[in-house]
């Protein structure tokens, strides 16, 4: 006991409380706003009310937290102090370094997903939902903390947000409701890249990935979905590959964890990191016109850090520009084509077995292969009008 | 260490999510619903390809996602082309109609007996009934009493 509470004493205090921006009064009107919007959940009993208010309820809390300096010194201090508490006394208990929490959190995970996943019960699909949510959390508790409680918050929420829509996305009935929970998870993808001060490449990521890839793929599930829930969406592949698949991505994500954090200590085992300014001219590569010189990418607060980006685009990887710009032509141009061989290749209503590259010569074939470019088209489009 | 943990935090978030997809990509059966997990993986990839960009202070990680980004769009535009041709072809997006493509030897897949679907599972969107219209008041519609 004097051990533990001399290894506790000796993590309190490593963290101190960011300062946040703002006044305290906006902070507690944006806490109200959430507790409020958890209440109306609550008790209006909307669809997966109780998550979304437990939610919602402790989101409120944290962000209520945050407007006074003295509960956050006093939650961060007392979270750390648990966490680190947990794990000395597994570490003390098992007499061998089971890395806890990250190792229960995503066992909670891997079975809470098993239980979510398609072929069950709405009670089980919830249970297994909370279950993964507190194995998420475990798990994020279990690694190093970053520096100060906001930054620490913030990427909480972030990371919940991505990891548990990618959750839901896979876990869901319908197509439809997958697509959406995956440009979910690709909001929470772009906040993670401006956390990391990637800002191009997170607004790139809600433009082109949200914004153009989903929505070509709701296009797609509008002209191809079933009626209603299909069946295969709701068996998949029957029940034994559902845990099998569960737990071989657990035991993959198990290793990939612990190959970096090195078991219950959490220390890395990483190579020290290369010197921070990277110099264009080192290695012989022509320096870009108009690109400011050695801003590092973590540097956020320089005014030219984006601009160095193109700069390193349009200088050094010139050609592999050049070259995606011919692969996107590419893949336009083959998309059109494979959509007009396919067209083309249909068989048509009467006409099944007879071959469709000969130019129409007999009689027979006037409706709908009269002349090899327009009729076939208007007998397909006869056939999506039918169907 | 404080960019020490943001790696490590970054780089299990990047795990998370290729293992999220790589399981979605097994599991379900829908074409398009496996297309999404592939395109899962990749946003995980994107994220440690960040992490490690941040970490080791090079552009090249950030760069190497703006051409995943491009070619990501390339391959949904060409994957969505071909699985709507494969619907065409029979009418279904599931993967068990082409199962005849797998190899010598192995046996087929066939479904069970598949429960019904119960009432509670079943939720459409909800629309007010349009063409009804509310009843007026005849005196109302004689003498205005407000414009």
């Amino acid at each position: 006991m004097i051990r533990i509470g001399y290894l506790l004493a000796q993590e309190v205090g490593t963290t101190e409380a960011a300062e946040v921006p703002g006044p305290v009064w906006g902070w507690l009107l944006l806490a109200a706003a959430i507790l409020g919007a958890a209440l109306y959940v609550w008790t209006r009993r909307l669809r997966g009310s109780w998550i979304l208010a437990v939610g919602l309820g402790l989101i409120g809390v944290a962000v209520l937290t945050l407007a006074f300096p003295s509960a956050r010194q006093t939650i961060w201090t007392g979270t750390q102090s648990f966490s680190g508490l947990l794990r000395r006394t597994m570490t003390f208990a098992l007499r061998h370094p089971f890395p806890f929490p990250i190792g229960w959190g995503i066992l909670a995970g891997a079975i809470g997903l098993i239980l979510a996943m398609p072929r069950t019960t709405k009670r089980r699909q919830q249970l297994g939902t909370a279950l993964s949510l507190l194995g998420l959390l475990a798990t994020l508790a279990g690694f190093n903390p970053l520096g100060g409680f906001t930054p620490q918050v913030v990427f909480w929420f972030l990371a919940v947000l991505t990891l548990g829509s990618a959750a839901a996305a896979i876990a869901m009935r319908s197509p439809v409701y997958t697509a959406i929970w995956f440009a979910i998870s690709l909001l929470g993808t772009a906040g993670l890249f401006l956390y990391q001060g990637a800002e191009f490449l997170g607004v790139a990521t809600v433009v082109v990935y949200a914004g153009a890839i989903v929505v070509t793929f709701l296009f797609v599930l509008m002209l191809a979905q079933p009626e209603g829930h299909a069946t295969y969406d709701r068996i998949s592949w029957g029940s034994l590959p559902k845990p099998i698949a569960v737990l071989t991505g657990a035991w993959l994500l198990a290793t990939l964890t612990f190959l970096f954090t090195d078991g219950a200590e959490a220390t890395p085992w990483l190579p020290a990191p290369a010197h921070p300014l990277p110099v264009l001219a080192a290695d012989g590569d022509p320096e870009p016109v108009g690109a400011p010189v050695g801003v590092p990418v973590g540097d956020l607060h320089h005014p030219s850090h984006m601009a160095h980006l193109g700069g390193q685009l349009f200088g050094r990887h010139l050609i592999s520009v050049e070259l995606a710009g011919t692969l996107l032509l590419i893949a336009l141009v083959g998309a059109v084509a494979i959509v007009i061989q396919g067209k083309r290749d249909l068989p048509a209503a009467g006409t099944a077995t007879e071959p469709r590259d000969v130019p129409g010569t007999g009689a027979n074939r006037v409706t709908t292969s009269g002349a090899p470019g327009d009729g076939t088209m208007e007998g397909d489009q006869e056939e999506a009008g039918r169907e | 260490m404080n960019e020490i943990a943001l790696l490590q935090n970054y780089l299990f978030i990047g795990a998370a999510l290729f293992v999220l997809g790589m399981i979605g990509f097994i599991v379900r059966r829908n074409m398009i619903v496996m297309f999404l997990c592939a395109e899962m993986m990749l946003q995980g990839v994107s994220i440690s390809l960040v992490a490690w960009g941040r970490y080791h202070q090079d552009w090249g990680g950030q760069m190497l996602v703006i051409f995943i980004i491009t070619v990501a769009a390339c391959e949904a535009a060409i994957a969505l082309a071909l699985i709507l041709m494969l619907y065409q072809q029979n009418h279904s997006l599931d993967m068990v109609v082409w199962q005849d493509l797998r190899e010598e030897g192995q046996t087929g897949y066939a479904d069970r007996a598949v429960p019904e679907e119960r009432d509670e599972d079943r939720v459409w969107p909800t629309l007010t009934p349009a063409g009804v219209e509310p009843e007026q008041d005849e005196q109302e519609k004689l003498h205005r009493s407000r414009v």
